[in-house]
């Protein structure tokens, strides 16, 4: 280690634009959702699971060249109005995801994290803001899993997983044996989705000054159900599951 | 509570720059990074056990002076270019630490999370998104301990730290009925390090969509495993450690 003993002028760059080395043979338009190949450290028009790096600021079309013949000019940070599938006016504060240059959507299931809608604009529409560097997905580290059905019995398989549910679900918790620890995570706009977490028979559900029931489920009230409700769930407690971390409105039956 | 009944002006301040008095008989230099003591409150040159708050726009010598009788003027937010040992084109989005006020790493082993790297120079050289206020360290809350050696036995004890690999690991993990959870995080570049998680043996690593297999270990596998890559893992499972957060691919041995 070397501490100063002398000034030291630190090169501070100003402002919210980055460059990158491209892949051979693509091009970048302008408006792109950018992604960075974990691999290469290279850029493109962003695909799973690439590292999301900004937008593009104008095309570049490296077409007939080399890995790296070209840099890519992005904006890293600010907001930026895009479309997004379901998009409504509850939907402020909330994770947006991209599964390529130009499809942004709320699902986090084969996502890449972009930023968080900032305002409404209209029916589909919002401002994002993202910050390519510096925001971190709230889901990063877990495996996310659209829930297809309306019911789901977890497993042990499904320690890890946050589970988004896109319609009304009852999802039946294992009996205490299985130390699971499991995200389930409301994606439907205010009001349309209920989330109810079923206990194993004799088992209840315990949390944050929630004493449980046996039998008895635990569920985000449909009413006030909010996209990115969620709880996190630990299975393994003599009772039956504990809530380690909730959000919006949630009930014992 | 008294909620507002008249207009009230709020006095907003503009700009990345913030000051803070100064200890007592000490000199930072231009472009140091900054630390805040937590006891006082004062800055210094940073020290592992320090807070940042950005780099310093210019020197401040107090060093005949009391504690606070100087400000030192720094930049809170921005994005500085800075030597960060063994820095390469795929640690693009990585945490940066700092062991001293010019001296930044990679691993967070007795460092000060710094920012985030936002672009690749050259060899050892990238510009660094820092954010003193708002940016959290990925591992805040967590002992990081250097796995020195190629293989290392978790108990009790590991839980609460991350396990910083640095180079090929073989980590065996707690007999199940050991309640721990630990993070075990790759910190070699692109391609260098492998770690084997190796479950106790008799028992098998489970996670999301892993079912495991008894005696075999969960493997970041080598070619693919980056930097930042890792593995949460939880005990008390009766067939053994689960893994409930993982980054990057890792498969179960075959």
């Amino acid at each position: 280690m070397t501490t100063l003993s002398a000034d030291k002028r630190r090169d501070i760059i100003l402002g919210d634009i980055n460059e990158i080395p491209m892949i051979a043979a693509e091009i970048i338009y302008e408006g792109a959702a950018v992604g960075i190949i974990k691999a290469s450290g290279h850029a493109w028009p962003l695909a799973f699971p690439n590292k999301f790096a900004g937008f593009a600021e104008q095309k570049v079309d490296n077409s007939l060249g080399a890995a790296a013949a070209k840099n890519i000019r992005v904006i890293s940070s600010g907001v930026a109005k895009l479309s997004i599938s379901g998009a409504v006016i509850t939907d402020v504060g909330l994770p947006v995801y991209a599964t390529d240059d130009d499809t942004f959507v709320f699902l986090p299931t084969g996502g890449i994290f972009i930023g968080m809608t900032r305002r409404f604009v209209s029916s589909g529409i919002m401002e994002v803001e993202f910050d390519a560097i510096g925001m971190e997905n709230p889901w990063e580290g877990r495996l996310a899993e659209t829930l297809a059905g309306a019911t789901k019995t977890l497993a042990i398989t499904d320690s890890g997983k946050v589970i988004c549910c896109t319609i009304t679900t009852v999802i039946t918790i294992p009996a205490t044996a299985t130390k699971l620890d499991v995200v389930l995570l409301n994606c439907g706009p205010y009001g349309t989705v209920q989330i109810s977490a079923d206990p194993n028979a004799a088992d209840k559900i315990q949390g944050p000054d929630i004493a449980g029931s046996d039998n008895t489920d635990y569920y985000n009230t449909l009413a006030t159900a909010q996209r990115g409700d969620f709880i996190h769930l630990i299975n393994g407690d003599a009772n039956g599951g504990i809530v380690a971390e909730q959000r919006g409105v949630w009930r014992t039956a | 509570m008294a909620t507002l009944s008249a207009d009230k002006r709020r006095d907003i301040v503009l700009g990345q720059v913030n000051e803070f008095p100064i200890i007592i008989t000490e000199i930072i230099y231009e472009g140091a990074a900054v630390g805040t003591v937590k006891a006082s409150g004062h800055a210094q040159p940073l020290t592992s056990s320090d807070k940042f708050v950005g780099f310093a726009e210019q020197k401040c010598d107090n060093s005949t002076g009391a504690a606070a009788a100087k400000n030192v003027r720094v930049v809170t937010k921005g994005t500085a270019k800075l030597s960060v040992s063994g820095a390469v084109i795929t640690d693009v989005g990585q945490p940066v630490y700092a062991t001293d006020d010019d001296t930044f790493v990679f691993l967070p082993t007795g460092g000060v999370f710094i920012g985030f790297v936002k672009r690749f120079v050259s060899s050892g050289i990238v510009e660094v998104q820092f954010d003193s206020i708002n940016y959290k360290n990925p591992w805040a809350g967590r002992l990081a301990e250097t796995l020195s050696a190629g293989t290392l036995t978790l108990d009790i004890q590991d839980s609460g730290k991350v396990i910083c690999c640095t180079a090929d690991a073989v980590v065996t993990t707690a007999v199940y009925t050991v309640i721990s959870d630990v993070v075990v995080l790759n910190c070699g570049a692109y391609g260098i390090v492998g770690i084997n998680i190796d479950p106790f043996s008799g028992e098998l690593v489970q996670g999301p969509d892993l079912a495991g297999t008894t005696d075999k270990d969960l493997i970041n596998t080598k070619t693919t495993a980056n930097r930042g890559d890792y593995v949460r893992l939880k005990g008390g499972s009766a067939e053994g450690a689960v893994a409930v957060e993982l980054k990057g691919i890792w498969a179960t041995e075959a």
